[in-house]
């Protein structure tokens, strides 16, 4: 079905509120978080909506004519209604990589842990950006252990590094050092470099869970000015800086025969690519750099930064 | 088997069940006071979230002389923990008041604390939920009866 995958990385710019509903926790409107670990995550079909209405716009700014097609949106997005034909683009569920917490030294330290450098390392392997230069950071001889950092002077006081109210006993890893230095160069993101800090598991999933932004909002009566009685509610975001990603996976294009091989002619002209690649390469131009996820855009929330792993290979 | 259902029922019927009869105490015990450990009851899962248990018990210690409702809350945390069958907090049937917990707490290693905390929190869904549900707003009643108890 979907023959070609790219991770993409999100950052986030501004809180993100991705939200789950009502919940019976304490707080009124939660983020999404995955049922088995409770990390927080973003569903597939919030990026996906949100992907494609700015693609919608970029066709309202008559951006998309160049494809020479009619509804080249519905092409690889799918038919906004009915079932005629699927979509030749898919994306998975945002999962977390860096999670921002305060710190004593450095304002503030990205921290990650075993499972989920595991699990990022799994979902490069699907989407096959492991190859090459990048897998060194992965195999068994190096291993990023927890409880390393990247940067003792940044980050640490005497050993330790003090995270919210916690001290980790920490010690320095070249290994973790040049993740960190990887990564960094990989997302465009000098802090990385001098904040990372693998903690773990357990110890992430706490603050994950337990340092998330909690903001309270209420409600003014316009006539006295003050307070309504019980409009009080408190709302969950992911705080600004904090790293997540997913994968974007292409198929060729669905159409029925009669009517695709017309398209195709026009849109692939003599290009040499196969289907799913012009899919792909369709998504990486016109992928906006910023894109607003999640609620409550109207008080500037969810401002995020995508950036398309570029492997090599690539159509430059 | 039969273990492993009775431990899937403590967990969080444990904390219901207790957390129903503390409410319930608490009613009984404040009167025309209850009004205030509602509203404590419901703020504090908050305050552990924004600024750590550690501080949240200080706070609830700070204010317990002068407020009935505040020291009914300690020994609610403080019964819980000497109750739960996990044992999160491993010398809690030691502790004698809710100041001892306090020290106690100020001495535990990080992970045994953010294990409290999660169990604290957990605990306080029940109570912030019975609470709301047991006593009545002071807005309702203020408009049934006229009378004000501020």
């Amino acid at each position: 079905m979907y023959k070609i995958a790219k991770p993409v990385f999100l950052k986030v710019v501004t809180p993100l509120h991705a939200g789950s509903g009502q919940d019976l926790g304490i707080v009124d409107l939660p983020i999404q978080r995955e049922r088995h670990t409770n990390f927080p995550k973003i569903e597939s079909s919030s990026i996906k909506g949100c992907i494609r209405e700015s693609f919608e716009d970029l066709e309202k700014e008559n951006k998309l004519e160049k494809y020479g097609v009619d509804d080249i949106i519905s092409l690889v997005f799918g038919p906004e209604s009915g079932d005629v034909h699927a979509s030749s683009i898919a994306f998975t569920d945002a999962r977390i990589l860096l999670f921002p917490v305060k710190s004593v030294k450095g304002v503030y330290a990205y921290i990650t842990s075993p499972k989920v450098l595991e699990r990022f390392k799994k979902d490069l392997e699907i989407s096959k950006t492991l190859d090459g230069i990048k897998k060194h950071f992965f195999d068994k001889k190096r291993k990023l252990k927890k409880l390393t950092v990247s940067n003792r002077e940044k980050l640490c006081i005497s050993e330790k590094v003090i995270l919210e109210e916690y001290a980790f006993e920490v010690e320095f890893s070249e290994d973790t050092k040049g993740f960190a230095e990887w990564l960094s160069a990989l997302l465009g993101i000098e802090e990385i470099k001098d904040k990372l800090v693998i903690l773990p598991d357990d110890v992430f999933g706490d603050f994950v869970n337990l340092s998330t932004e909690v903001i309270t909002r209420i409600k003014i009566n316009p006539e006295t000015g003050t307070v309504e009685g019980s409009a009080l509610f408190t709302e969950e975001y992911l705080p600004s800086e904090t790293v997540m990603y997913f994968l974007c996976m292409a198929s060729p294009i669905f159409l029925k025969k009669d009517k695709k091989e017309k398209i195709l002619k026009e849109l692939m002209k003599n290009e040499k690519f196969s289907e799913e690649k012009f899919v792909m390469n369709f998504f990486e131009e016109n992928l906006p750099k910023i894109i607003q996820i999640g609620g409550n855009a109207t008080i500037g929330k969810g401002i995020s930064e995508l950036k398309v792993w570029k492997t090599e290979g690539d159509k430059q | 088997m039969s273990n492993e259902k009775k431990s899937l029922k403590t967990l969080e019927h444990g904390r219901a069940h207790f957390a129903f009869e503390c409410v319930e105490n608490a009613i009984n015990v404040l009167g025309n006071k209850k009004g205030e450990y509602k509203s404590y009851v419901k703020k504090i899962p908050m305050l552990i979230k924004t600024n750590g248990l550690g501080l949240t018990f200080a706070f609830i210690l700070s204010k317990k002389a002068k407020s009935k409702a505040y020291e009914i809350i300690g020994e609610n945390i403080l019964n819980w923990l000497k109750r739960d069958e996990k044992r999160i907090l491993k010398d809690a049937s030691k502790i004698e008041n809710f100041d001892g917990l306090v020290k106690t707490v100020t001495m535990l290693e990080s992970s045994e604390y953010m294990a409290l905390s999660n169990e604290v929190l957990a605990f306080f869904n029940w109570l912030r939920r019975f609470a709301e549900g047991l006593i009545e707003d002071e807005e309702d009643k203020n408009r049934g009866d006229g009378n004000n108890e501020e």
